[in-house]
């Protein structure tokens, strides 16, 4: 091994090794990390957090969850990509040191989500032929906020897990089309691309939005197909392959159903039009009126079905991007034309970025790695740079207008600007190395000096829900409660929840939207369907009725203006006038009712006075409340 | 050759892993939704109430020191910090119980008891306006308001 080379290996694995170590030191200092671990985790990462702590507790996940989304219960295997929670309780049964399952959790988050560095360091030092700009890149990655902030902020989340993946894949996919071979087929060309493939199958396995990242794969290639004669497709039919073989093995992609995608049928042009021995741009059109032709005669013959993601994507996804682009990312003045599939999306992390987002998320690597991307591009138009920064370049843009409509592409869009940030190393040397990482002290404040954002509400009240509800319930109650809550009374108290945060199981979205505007209907009403899902207890939470922000049930169920005759009024105000429901706990976030059923006896009253509940201490016109 | 190998390796590890937790028999859970700080917790109050303050205090500390996020805790802790005559720790307690449960109207009754001990006549006062804005149907607040009134018109008389 060369001098160089080892001299750079030694700093990735000191950059990996810091970056890890200091995710590890900021998460256990952090105000919110407790020894105990009620409610460490919120909303999605509570609901992986459970089937991480099944596995790890040598537990069965059960292919229907029948305490999750009750009374159906939730297709786990179907809906849920659970690669990230398996790979961590094996990790944790097989280790020598035990200690409990959440810190164990925190100290691996802080180093698999670190395998990035690995990535952007042999993306960068390939493209620039040069280990040191490699590990110049690497750098400017770890000083970057976004970089870590899903793991500061103690979120178990898929991405973390998935990312390095999908990196790792682009990086053996580019040494891939840097073999000069004129076959469709060698050796060597196909063993990078059986890498990159594999990848890509392990982050298709841990994570949905992979998909999208693998539409804008497809897009690239696309481009490459138009533009460039001499492409050769042989690489992506060899990643395509292990795209077929994730379609029949991982239960997530719903085999059948997953062959007709959208996403799969637009591979099949790409192959057809690699393939096709004619020449000129109008063989891809040909290749898409044959394979669309034929999908359209089988949707006619009834065969096509549409998947959930679909729908979500259709009614959820779509019109945002849509209104986001209208508007230009602000949001409409009145939200009454947007439908409430629309709105229950549009918040963080799908907002439009800010400024003051962008500068605290990327600092000076934003503008550093447009100016460089637009540099690349030039060259590479005018033919004065390899054509293998022609993907790079093309992520690069592709991802930051994404990341300006949803601030959530950071993740995506901070490895492309580190990796093409490279040029200011290659082209001005060590005054452009230097010049960058001066820049880069203010991002390293950033990072040193980061306060992790709360994961979760007040957790003082939380605790206290939760201790009556462990106490004061049985232990076979199902719990209604907006659907944030839902896996964090799950996995705290074990009690069967009818609402998550997994929106890919798109009945159970249908029936949130219908408790929510079930709330400002008659007590009738609501009581229904209580009665049709079997709800024993219902969680209210003081901003139902009196938040009107963007995030707030009153804002997509278009109730800006509200009425005394709602039922989600008499939660609030006057639950002594409710026929049908039993007010019995009160803290100043939260109310617990239970149902009156005709077979179970009444549960005792409890009523304690807090000011947020009197009608006499609040101005109730400031809340649109008539 | 070697490469193609490795890749095959991998997606056969990702389907077992994907596949196995699913596999086998599934055996009903029987965790203990109570946490140890819970327990902790709950063995503290039982002791306060029986008069066993060191022992409680004890169990409180441990409580607190796994979960510091439960203003209860800190109530309690107050309490017995004050019948064990420490005033100082009792309103240090009582102030982070204040903290995490800005609402709450009997941690500010015990702390303006404590600073009319201490003479901080001043500061109780404040404490129990707020205590009556926050629940004017409890009477404990106006109660030592008044007292408070009275011993001020007595002072000012014999004055």
């Amino acid at each position: 091994m060369k001098r160089e080379q080892l001299f750079s290996l030694v700093i990735i694995g000191v950059i990996f090794i810091s970056l890890s170590l200091f995710k590890i030191y900021k998460v256990t200092r952090s105000v919110y990390y407790t020894k105990d671990e009620s409610s460490i985790f919120w909303t999605e990462g509570a609901f992986q957090y459970r089937y991480a702590r099944m596995v790890a507790m040598n537990r069965k996940i059960p292919i229907i969850d029948k305490k999750v989304e009750f009374p159906e219960g939730y297709p786990v295997k179907k809906l849920h990509p659970s690669l990230m929670e398996v790979t961590a309780g094996y990790l944790y049964r097989f280790m020598p040191i035990k200690c409990p399952f959440h810190i164990f959790l925190v100290f691996l988050m802080g180093f698999y989500s670190s395998i990035s560095v690995i990535a952007v360091y042999l993306i960068s030092s390939f493209l620039w032929e040069n280990r040191m700009i490699g590990v110049f890149s690497s750098l400017l990655y770890s000083l970057t906020l976004s970089a870590s902030m899903s793991v500061l902020n103690i979120g178990y989340q898929l991405q973390d897990f998935a990312l390095p993946f999908i990196f790792l894949h682009i990086f053996f996919y580019l040494k891939a089309e840097s073999v000069k071979d004129n076959r469709i087929f060698s050796l060597k060309g196909s063993g990078y691309s059986a890498l990159s493939g594999a990848f890509l199958f392990i982050s298709l396995a841990s994570w949905h939005l992979t998909q999208f990242y693998y539409v804008v794969f497809l897009v690239y290639i696309m481009f490459r197909l138009l533009y460039d004669k001499n492409y050769s497709i042989g690489h992506f039919i060899v990643v395509s392959f292990f795209l077929f073989l994730a379609g029949f093995t991982i239960p997530i992609l719903n085999p059948g159903i997953f062959f007709l995608s959208i996403p799969m049928l637009f591979t099949y042009c790409l192959i057809f039009t690699g393939i096709s021995p004619y020449k000129g741009k109008w063989k891809l059109v040909g290749s898409f009126i044959l394979v669309f032709g034929a999908i359209f005669l089988l949707k006619k013959a009834g065969i096509y079905v549409q998947s959930g993601f679909n729908i979500i994507f259709r009614r959820g996804i779509l019109p945002l991007i849509v209104e986001k682009i209208k508007g230009l990312g602000t949001r409409p003045e009145t939200a009454d034309k947007l439908l409430w599939e629309t709105l229950v999306l549009w918040v963080h992390p799908l907002n439009n970025p800010t400024i003051k987002w962008t500068i605290k998320s990327f600092g000076v690597l934003f503008p550093a790695g447009i100016f460089s991307s637009t540099l690349l591009l030039i060259n590479v138009i005018k033919k004065r740079s390899s054509k293998l920064f022609i993907l790079p370049i093309f992520f690069g843009f592709v991802f930051l207008f994404s990341y300006l409509l949803f601030e959530r592409i950071d993740v995506f869009l901070v490895i492309f600007l580190a990796i093409l940030s490279g040029y200011f190393a290659k082209k001005w040397k060590m005054r452009g190395t230097i010049f960058i990482l001066l820049l880069m002290i203010p991002n390293l404040l950033t990072l040193k000096n980061y306060k992790p954002s709360p994961p979760g509400p007040n957790r003082n009240y939380l605790l206290q829900v939760l201790h009556f509800i462990k106490y004061r319930t049985d232990p076979d109650s199902p719990i209604l409660a907006n659907f944030a809550y839902g896996p964090t009374i799950l996995n705290w108290t074990g009690r069967p929840i009818i609402f998550h945060p997994k929106f890919e199981s798109f009945k159970m979205v249908s029936k949130i939207k219908s408790f929510e505007h079930l709330l400002f209907k008659t007590e009738k009403e609501f009581y229904q369907f209580c009665k049709k899902n079997s709800v024993r207890y219902f969680l209210l939470s003081g901003d139902m009725l009196l938040s009107r922000r963007y995030s707030s049930i009153r804002y997509r169920t278009h109730n800006f203006k509200t009425s005394r005759e709602t039922v989600i009024y008499k939660f609030h105000f006057q639950p002594d006038e409710l026929r049908r429901f039993t007010l019995i706990y009160s803290n100043p976030h939260y109310r617990i009712f239970s149902v009156r059923y005709p077979d179970i006896p009444v549960d005792e009253a409890a009523f304690e006075y807090y000011r947020i509940y009197d009608e006499g201490c609040i101005d109730l016109s400031q809340f649109g409340i008539q | 050759m070697f490469r193609i190998v490795w890749a095959i390796t991998i997606v056969i590890i990702v389907i077992s892993l994907s596949l196995l937790p699913f596999t086998g028999r599934e055996l009903e859970e029987k965790r203990d939704w109570i946490t140890a700080s819970e327990r902790l917790f709950e063995e503290g109050v039982h002791l306060y109430e029986t008069g066993l303050y060191h022992s409680a205090l004890t169990k409180l500390d441990s409580s607190i020191l796994i979960q510091p996020f439960y203003s209860p805790a800190y109530y309690y802790q107050g309490l017995i910090y004050t019948e064990s005559g420490n005033p100082d720790s009792a309103l240090t307690s009582f102030k982070r119980a204040l903290t995490l449960d800005p609402e709450s109207y009997l941690v500010r009754i015990e702390m303006a008891e404590l600073l009319l001990d201490k003479k901080d006549k001043r500061e109780a006062k404040r404490l129990l306006i707020e205590a009556n804005r926050i629940n004017p149907y409890r009477g404990e607040a106006s109660k030592l308001l008044n007292n408070l009134k009275l011993n001020e018109l007595k002072l000012k008389e014999s004055k």
